[in-house]
């Protein structure tokens, strides 16, 4: 079993607006333990361009990003971890699966070794979110909840540090979110790893998570948002 | 008439489609990823061939790539030849004339990619490079090969620039577009025929097949 590490994030990212959406700048500062906590705020709080810098997908000046005592982004010397070697799980709102490719090889994208072993483990890993059935299906044929699975599966296979996952069971009716949550849930806690969920809604927030941050405006809404300590 | 023109346009035209594909694309690339000073200088100037007159370009090129230049003067002292009036002189007319095509289609396609499947590839341990080849590209290539038929279109029926900058020597620089001219300038309508109606019918040809690429593209 890995050494549980806590995840510390401080950013101030200045987001362009657009000709819809007006500018803003996200500044945060909080840490996040093993375990599953929740980024719950409305639209446009900034809840994914934190995501973006914990990933690596995003390198906003002033700002410092760590797990454990492994540091991924350190403005102030340079340090810059790029996403590909951070070992970071990301699902996307979207789930982002690759459309050329099958559920399997969607999941074995990430994987390392020959072709065969990796299709193997990577239908290993679908048999574990209850899509076995799909591996050889095109992400287009995929139902929502598949779907959600397949991308679920494909975060996990390369057995990251961290987990992040950006409104994952929002297109998903309640029944199934509640099933997939409870999944996710469940994994978390096998696994160990801080994991961050992104929602709008409070109530699976609060059902699901070990804790709760909430965002709004670009910062936290806690009342001491200097620090918040998530534990 | 002889096809010996319609041959060698054909040689020059692949060789030309080559270098404006990787070319174009890896502009095309550049174009779309990065924001970067005078990016759109450079997409202007990328599309320039499009709009600028062939001779404006031939002097451009004639004046850049001939025995005077320092290019010119390099290339000829390695290879023994120089570039303009020569076959690689078409080659590189013919590329010129096919980039902007190629960059502008190719850079539609690239940028219709979800950039999420990008990110998502960087966070599943590919580098850029990777992510480039095995996601974003193969996402595009519809687009991508629809561009790259149009470029072969234009570098197969090239006239002006290649006139300009590889002149008409038979069986060396003499493209079947300026056989045709010769055919026609002297009065001989029934020898340029033949060529006239195979050039139509593979403009016709591409145009047909980008139209199908873009759309099963769209269905994806």
């Amino acid at each position: 079993m890995k050494a549980a590490r806590t995840l510390s994030v401080r950013a101030r990212v200045e987001r362009r607006g657009t000709r819809k959406v007006p500018g803003f700048t996200v500044a945060i500062d909080l840490e996040v333990a093993p375990g599953l906590t929740a980024l719950v705020g409305p639209s446009g709080a900034g809840k994914s361009t934190v995501l973006g810098v914990i990933a690596g997908l995003l390198r906003p000046p002033d700002s410092r990003v760590t797990l454990g005592s492994e540091v991924w982004l350190d403005s102030d010397s340079g340090v810059f971890v790029p996403p590909e070697r951070r070992g970071v799980g990301l699902v996307f709102q979207s789930l982002a699966l690759f459309p050329h490719l099958t559920a399997a090889e969607n999941v074995a994208y990430g994987m390392n070794g020959e072709r065969a072993t990796r299709r193997a483990r990577a239908v290993v890993m679908l048999e574990r979110f209850h899509v076995a059935h799909a591996a050889d299906r095109a992400p287009a044929t995929l139902s929502g909840g598949e779907a959600q699975r397949v991308a679920l599966a494909r975060a996990i296979a390369r057995d990251p540090r961290v987990l992040l996952l950006d409104e994952p069971f929002a297109a998903l009716d309640e029944d199934l979110a509640r099933g997939l949550g409870d999944d996710v849930r469940g994994l978390i806690a096998e696994l160990g790893i801080p994991a961050l969920i992104v929602t709008h809604r409070r109530e699976e927030a609060a059902r699901l998570c070990d804790r709760t941050i909430t965002m709004a405006g670009g910062r936290l809404a806690e009342p001491r948002p200097a620090k918040l300590v998530a534990i | 008439m002889s096809w010996a023109p319609f041959w060698l346009s054909l040689q020059i035209a692949v060789m030309a489609t080559l270098i404006a594909g990787v070319v174009g694309v890896a502009l095309a690339t550049l174009l779309v990823s990065r924001r970067f000073p005078g990016r759109d200088l450079l997409g202007a100037l990328v599309t320039a061939p499009m709009v600028v007159p062939p001779t404006v370009l031939g002097y451009y090129l004639l004046v850049a790539l001939g025995t005077r230049s320092w290019i010119g003067r390099t290339w000829e002292a390695i290879f023994g030849s120089p570039i303009v009036f020569t076959r690689t002189g078409a080659v590189i007319a013919a590329s010129v004339g096919a980039l902007p095509l190629v960059v502008q289609g190719a850079r539609a396609a690239l940028d219709a990619v979800d950039p999420t499947l990008m990110a998502t590839a960087r966070t599943l341990g590919a580098t850029r490079t990777r992510a480039y080849f095995t996601v974003w590209l193969p996402l595009a290539r519809g687009g991508v090969a629809a561009a790259l038929m149009l470029g072969f279109a234009r570098s197969l029926g090239d006239f002006g620039l290649t006139y300009m900058v590889a002149g008409d020597l038979p069986g060396e620089t003499q493209t079947a577009s300026i056989a045709i001219y010769n055919a026609v300038n002297a009065d001989r309508y029934d020898d340029a025929l033949g060529m006239v109606l195979v050039l139509t019918a593979i403009g016709l040809f591409a145009l047909y097949g980008v139209a199908k690429l873009v759309r099963r593209e769209r269905a994806t």
